[in-house]
């Protein structure tokens, strides 16, 4: 059995990892198709605005799980996030009452910041996750996580807000706080801070503020729940790449980052591999191709040699990668002539997945 | 189109596309082959990993412009001005950075302007937009976050605009807004590789583009294209070779045409469903990318901007 295979089988979430473009969408997509294959029932969240999954499996996606219909002995779901809809779904729910969340939710602050705040999208990928796995509807739940800036982003989101919420800002600007420590430093803060950004973003601060006063413990604890999670040994991560030197680099990078957290990496996988068509290296197929001057035969050898120093380039990637993230198990998914856009593209990626 | 003219034509570029279809190299072709023919070029750098400085075999960049060597009559300047720094720079030159640090009042700020969604991306441009109006530069090259970030990124200044009424923000979102809406100010070069889901992409984004924020759509650039297959070998040509290297030669040759059978069938998509000027760029085997390759890709470049004048 392979190791994506294996982690497909075992694990109860896979978080899929890895910088834009390299096609984490759809390696998640085929991590959820082995293990329904497996008879699991599992969860795919995908959080890429652009549909690529939608695209890929034909369905509408929303922000619930959608049974995915497919021949496999187990069930196949997915759901895109919708990150406003799941903060006010967690809004709604850990609100005292519904007063008060209804004040929250129709607070400006808080309109922008569940639609477009960075980091939101971390945080309630995050919260969608644990909000699944808790529902015991799943045995795994793979999320592809968001391109980000900082590898970090998604695995932190939890921690954040606790920091946020125990932090400095929400002390000043909290009211019931403002009033114990009325001082005029603190008023020429609040007026400066409006003249830069207006006076109506620091009303509407402090008026998300103060109607979330009461929510912050069920936060903080959700928060810690959802962070142990992603620390237990029921969580893999699974880096995808492409075996570009410059985009193993960067995945050494993000690599390094989940280490620094404790975190280990349970497979590699490395999209889009060259295929190779000959035993020979580059060398010795070049010393062919020069007997051979120009005309039709030439060319051939000549776009060989050329796909021969691509695969040897990869090789030496792929030994970057393995040498650089702790050893963890590699697997290789070779380039298809034609583009993954449907389900069948997905199931031929879940195959080559379960068997390197 | 001459080549300078094709540089000239408005002062700021915003270069965006989706991860991993080489926005970043083909920000870094398109100022360095501006900079060769005779304009005075700034490239911007906005958030990422530092990939311009690799490209360049340079220093990190910095916030303040770098001189960078391109052989040419005109100058190429290189610059990083990160969302944090944007922010810094702007409460300075309002000259109440210190006596807010004092009184920890940045901290706040920085909160307040990380959760007012728009805030620090307006600022970025703010800062460009700035540059743009001092004249320094004939051209500023921006390679924008990927795609799904530029749009925010760009959309930013209608959004302050609206959501803070009155104050120096609002006049800052209305004086970048403008900018983006005026086409001899400001393009966007879309970059999409020749694949199915990336041109998918490109076409919606492109699309939003034009609407939500008005910006007017420059060439297009399809990259990283697989060059074009040899012929299929008959067997009378096989003959010599070893039957190992008969049979690879095949099998790369099959290989190689479906390959540039996606390729065209997906340009022949972006004809259709996305009529722009398009500049072709070839896929690069050779990696990392340096100076040597950027060199080649300025070449390809030129004359497609050449042909794109002739054929237009």
């Amino acid at each position: 059995m392979s190791t994506v295979d294996k982690l497909a089988r075992e694990q109860q979430v896979i978080l899929c990892a890895g910088t834009g473009g390299v096609g984490k969408t759809t390696v998640a997509a085929a991590i959820g198709v082995l293990a329904a294959q497996a008879g699991r029932r599992v969860a795919v969240i995908t959080v890429d605005p652009a549909r690529r999954l939608a695209d890929a499996i034909g369905v509408e996606l929303t922000n619930h799980p959608q049974v995915i219909p497919g021949t496999w002995s187990g069930e196949l779901s997915a759901m895109m996030l919708d990150a406003k809809a799941t903060f006010d779904d967690l809004i709604t729910r850990e609100a005292g009452d519904p007063g008060q969340a209804e004040r929250i939710l129709s607070n400006r602050l808080y309109q922008n910041l569940s639609a477009v705040l960075s980091g939101t999208q971390e945080f309630m990928a995050n919260e969608k996750l644990f909000d699944l796995h808790q529902s015991g509807k799943y045995d795994l739940i793979v999320v592809d996580t968001p391109p980000t800036r900082n590898a970090l982003d998604f695995l932190e989101a939890p921690d954040n807000l606790i920091k946020f919420l125990d932090g400095k800002v929400m002390r000043l600007l909290f009211p019931r706080q403002v009033r114990r420590v009325v001082n005029t430093g603190l008023r020429i803060m609040l007026n400066q801070i409006s003249a830069v950004v207006g006076a109506r973003i620091v009303e509407d601060a402090s008026g998300f503020l103060k109607a979330f006063q009461g929510m912050e413990d069920g936060f903080r604890q959700r928060a810690k729940e959802a962070s142990a999670l992603l620390a237990s040994n029921q969580t893999s991560v699974v880096m995808v790449t492409t075996p570009r030197i410059e985009t193993a680099e960067e995945t050494v990078w993000f690599a390094d980052q989940i280490f620094a957290r404790g975190l280990s990496i349970g497979a590699v996988v490395v999209n889009r591999t060259h295929p190779s068509f000959s035993d020979r290296s580059a060398d010795e197929l070049a010393d062919v191709w020069d007997n051979y001057g120009e005309g039709p035969l030439a060319d051939g050898l000549g776009a060989l040699v050329d796909i021969q120093m691509r695969v040897e380039s990869e090789r030496d990637a792929i030994a970057f990668l393995h040498e650089r993230t702790g050893s963890a198990p590699i697997a290789t998914v070779s380039l298809l002539t034609g583009d993954v856009s449907d389900l069948a593209g997905v199931s031929t990626i879940a195959n080559l997945l379960g068997k390197t | 189109m001459m080549t300078s003219e094709f540089f000239t034509s408005c002062g700021v570029l915003i270069v965006a596309g989706k991860g991993g279809v080489g926005k970043t190299t083909v920000a870094a072709t398109l100022a360095t082959a501006a900079a060769r023919n005779g304009a005075a070029t700034l490239l911007v750098e906005v958030d990422g990993k530092h990939q311009l400085a690799a490209l360049f075999e340079c220093q990190p960049l910095q916030y303040t412009p770098t001189p960078i060597n391109v052989n040419g009559s005109g100058t190429l300047h290189a610059v990083r001005i990160t969302p944090d720094r944007a922010l810094t720079d702007y409460l300075n030159h309002r000259g109440i950075y210190r006596a807010l640090k004092r009184i920890q009042g940045d901290k706040v700020l920085d909160a307040l302007a990380t959760a007012t969604p728009g805030v620090k991306d307006l600022l970025v441009l703010g800062k460009i937009r700035q540059m743009d109006a001092e004249n320094e530069y004939d051209l500023i090259v921006v390679d924008a976050p990927a795609s799904g970030h530029a749009i925010s990124l760009l959309r930013s200044a209608a959004g302050v605009a609206d959501s803070v009424d009155t104050g120096p923000l609002h006049e800052q979102a209305v004086l970048v807004r403008d900018m983006l809406s005026d086409e001899d100010r400001c393009q966007i070069v879309l970059v999409t590789l020749a694949e199915e889901t990336p041109v998918t992409e490109v076409i919606e984004a492109a699309y939003r583009l034009e609407d939500e924020i008005g910006i007017t759509l420059g060439p297009l650039v399809a990259n990283a294209l697989t060059a074009d297959a040899p012929d299929s070998p008959v067997d009378a040509q096989l003959v010599d070779l070893a039957p190992d290297l008969a049979e690879s030669l095949r099998l790369a040759t099959d290989f190689q045409q479906n390959r540039v059978v996606v390729r065209d069938q997906q340009l022949t998509r972006l004809d259709t469903e996305l009529p722009l000027p398009r500049i072709h760029l070839p896929a690069i085997e050779d990696t990392p990318l340096g100076r040597t390759e950027l060199d080649q890709l300025v070449e390809v470049l030129e004359s497609e901007i050449n042909e794109l004048g002739s054929s237009s």
